[in-house]
């Protein structure tokens, strides 16, 4: 799908030639594949023409510890999804109404652990441009749907960053996309860092960190991510 | 704020070490004795995210109290002695805090650990009993190194002619070294403090809290809050005039004009309950974040009503907002604002505080302005936004009803 340039210079994330290039990294990564207990669907699109991510905002009546938060559209995996990809795209007809064929779906960045320590399998589609899809959200599970550009993202001034202890002293580092409707952090904040990474290597600079493992490690099991 | 990647306690260590011995002057006595000839006093204030060094003086001693702030921030000593006798004086401080009977303090840090789990401000504001012996000079030097930075300070005055502080600024602080040393700063915290609700339970014996022979009755403490925003935002207004039309206070409190017997803490909960001994609003505001709380007191029998009672509060704000008690909670903060910058301290921490965050100061009657402009619909639009939040709950004493953070989240989840 070919792009205009979104933000000078920055354009053509979306382009066939960007898509190649991420499923391949994607299919090279290997790495943590194996058994996922939940999956999320990583969706990007395009809105008027500029690629971007999108977020849904978790109703409030779900309750539990991820109420209200901001998120990806997924969720446990069933005993009747064949694999993570079948979790992320039936959870996303669930919550959005959004039937995505396998088609679109790019891959899958590595295995992450959410607040519980249960593994989190992230699955990147693109979702095409948005004002071509019908959106019906389900408000029991999703109050709000958004998008940021990955322009907004990528830009130094969006983008910032949270020290955690754990156990009292210094533990790890997680990041925080700014200044959109909504704050994204947590494990969505690594699942959209990770995507960044995957879309634009040169132009990003990690924050995610872990004390006692290198810049590239995840955050440990049970962490608040 | 700072310290999540120090031992936690280093400002605390900071606020008791000030106007101790420094390159110039030998002893504390020294400085005060120096303060004295322009009949002066001095003050170090440590809060969540600013610290701040405070002296007052005859304006003709500008001079001194300009050479005496630069020496005592940047040159000093920090001898073994005196930090021995910090460590004695915090030791004492934090056993005052455990015994005394207004649980103000201790439920203030409980619930920023539980609105900010880990993290910049939910870090422990007061040292940590196990970090007093781990706290030395060259641990402070350290986080001094980074964080005494001029990029990070603010020289601010009151009742003195701008040019002439000026002057002085230049004379004692430009190009100054600070005893440790000045190599290239690294590793500065930018943290963005991150609201992540939960809940900070002390179980703690309250029969018996009274240091007098007048007995005080035992009372269990809840502190139930929820992010609102940060100073910068525009939304900080309305939050300021919701604070204070849920107003509230002590069961006990004589009125008055202006005292906020009308607000809705006191009209809806403590009129109406008598067995409530305290229900009180709180507004704490940050660069990056702010937290809306309800602190409230009952007997420990009574506080499945009294987390009832409170989390109805909470919903009703996003309720009707009379016109009345709006304007009377405008009117309110207005005059508490003009009548707290009447006092020169207040004002000078205002100007800090302002051209540190913003490199700019709002004047009062801006903001009075400001006040002025917020309508009923302003206060339902932030009051929305904040119950989306998940809560932060702190609850102190006996805690055998307290019901579980999932019943509370879902209370103030619902319609």
């Amino acid at each position: 799908m070919a792009e205009p340039g979104a933000d000078g210079g920055g354009g053509g994330f979306l382009s066939s030639g960007s898509e190649r290039r991420c499923r391949a990294r994607l299919a090279a990564a290997g790495g943590a594949r194996g058994a996922a207990a939940a999956a999320v669907l990583v969706p990007l699109c395009s809105v008027r023409g500029r690629p971007a991510l999108l977020f849904t905002l978790r109703s409030r009546r779900l309750g539990g510890p991820h109420s209200g938060d901001v998120s990806f559209p997924g969720g446990r995996r069933d005993p009747a999804d064949g694999d993570a990809v079948a979790t992320a795209l039936r959870e996303t007809r669930e919550e959005l109404g959004l039937a995505l064929g396998a088609p679109r779906v790019w891959g899958q960045l590595r295995l992450l652990p959410d607040r519980q320590g249960q593994m989190v399998a992230p699955i990147v589609a693109n979702l095409g441009p948005l004002e071509d899809l019908t959106l019906t959200p389900n408000p029991d599970e999703v109050e709000e749907v958004f998008t940021l550009p990955l322009a907004h993202l990528l830009r130094e001034e969006n983008q910032g960053y949270t020290h955690f202890r754990t156990a009292g002293r210094y533990g790890y580092t997680l990041p925080v996309f700014l200044n959109g409707p909504h704050r994204v952090w947590g494990l969505t904040a690594i699942i959209t860092e990770l995507t960044l990474e995957l879309l634009a290597p040169d132009r990003y600079r990690r924050k995610t960190h872990v004390l006692g493992r290198g810049p590239s490690a995840r955050p440990p099991e049970g962490s608040s991510a | 704020r700072h310290e999540a990647k120090y031992l936690s306690g280093i400002s605390h260590f900071l606020e008791k070490l000030a106007f101790s011995s420094t390159a110039q002057f030998g002893s504390k006595d020294e400085i005060l004795l120096t303060l004295e000839k322009h009949g002066g006093i001095c003050d170090c204030q440590a809060s969540r995210d600013t610290i701040m060094y405070a002296v007052s003086a005859d304006a003709k001693g500008l001079d001194t109290v300009v050479n005496l702030l630069a020496d005592v921030v940047l040159q000093p000593r920090l001898s073994d002695e005196e930090i021995e006798m910090t460590r004695t004086a915090i030791r004492f401080e934090l056993e005052d805090l455990n015994m005394r009977p207004d649980p103000e303090p201790l439920l203030t840090e409980m619930i920023h650990a539980a609105a900010y789990r880990d993290n910049t401000v939910g870090l422990n504001r007061f040292c940590p009993v196990e970090n007093t012996d781990k706290i030395d000079r060259e641990v402070l030097h350290s986080y001094l190194r980074n964080y005494y930075t001029p990029d990070r300070m603010v020289l601010a005055g009151v009742g003195i002619d701008h040019e002439q502080l000026v002057e002085c600024a230049k004379k004692h602080l430009l190009g100054a070294e600070p005893v440790w040393g000045s190599r290239q700063t690294k590793d500065v915290d930018r943290s963005v403090a991150q609201y992540t609700g939960g809940i900070v339970k002390v179980e703690k014996d309250m029969s018996d809290v009274s240091l007098g022979p007048t007995p005080i009755p035992e009372l269990t403490h809840i502190m139930i809050g929820l992010e609102s925003c940060s100073f910068l935002e525009e939304d900080f207004i309305p939050f300021a005039v919701l604070n204070m039309m849920m107003g509230g206070g002590g069961s006990f409190s004589a009125g008055g004009p202006g005292k906020g017997m009308f607000t809705r803490l006191y009209l809806n909960v403590l009129n109406r309950h008598h067995w409530m001994y305290n229900a009180t609003s709180y507004h704490h505001s940050y660069e990056d974040t702010g937290l809306l709380c309800i602190h409230a007191s009952a007997d420990p029998k009574q506080v499945r009503e009294m987390v009832e009672i409170i989390t109805r509060e909470f919903i009703l704000m996003a309720g009707a907002v009379g016109e009345v008690e709006l304007e009377r909670a405008k009117t309110q903060l207005k005059s508490m604002l003009m009548m707290n910058l009447e006092s020169r301290p207040v004002i000078f921490e205002d100007v800090g505080r302002q051209v540190l965050a913003t490199n700019t100061r709002k004047l009062p009657h801006e903001l009075c302005a400001l006040i002025g402009q917020v309508k009923s619909t302003d206060i339902k639009r932030v009051v929305t936004k904040m119950l989306h939040k998940k809560p932060a709950v702190a609850a102190l004493g006996d805690l055998t009803d307290l019901p579980t953070y999932e019943h509370i989240q879902a209370a103030l989840s619902s319609k």
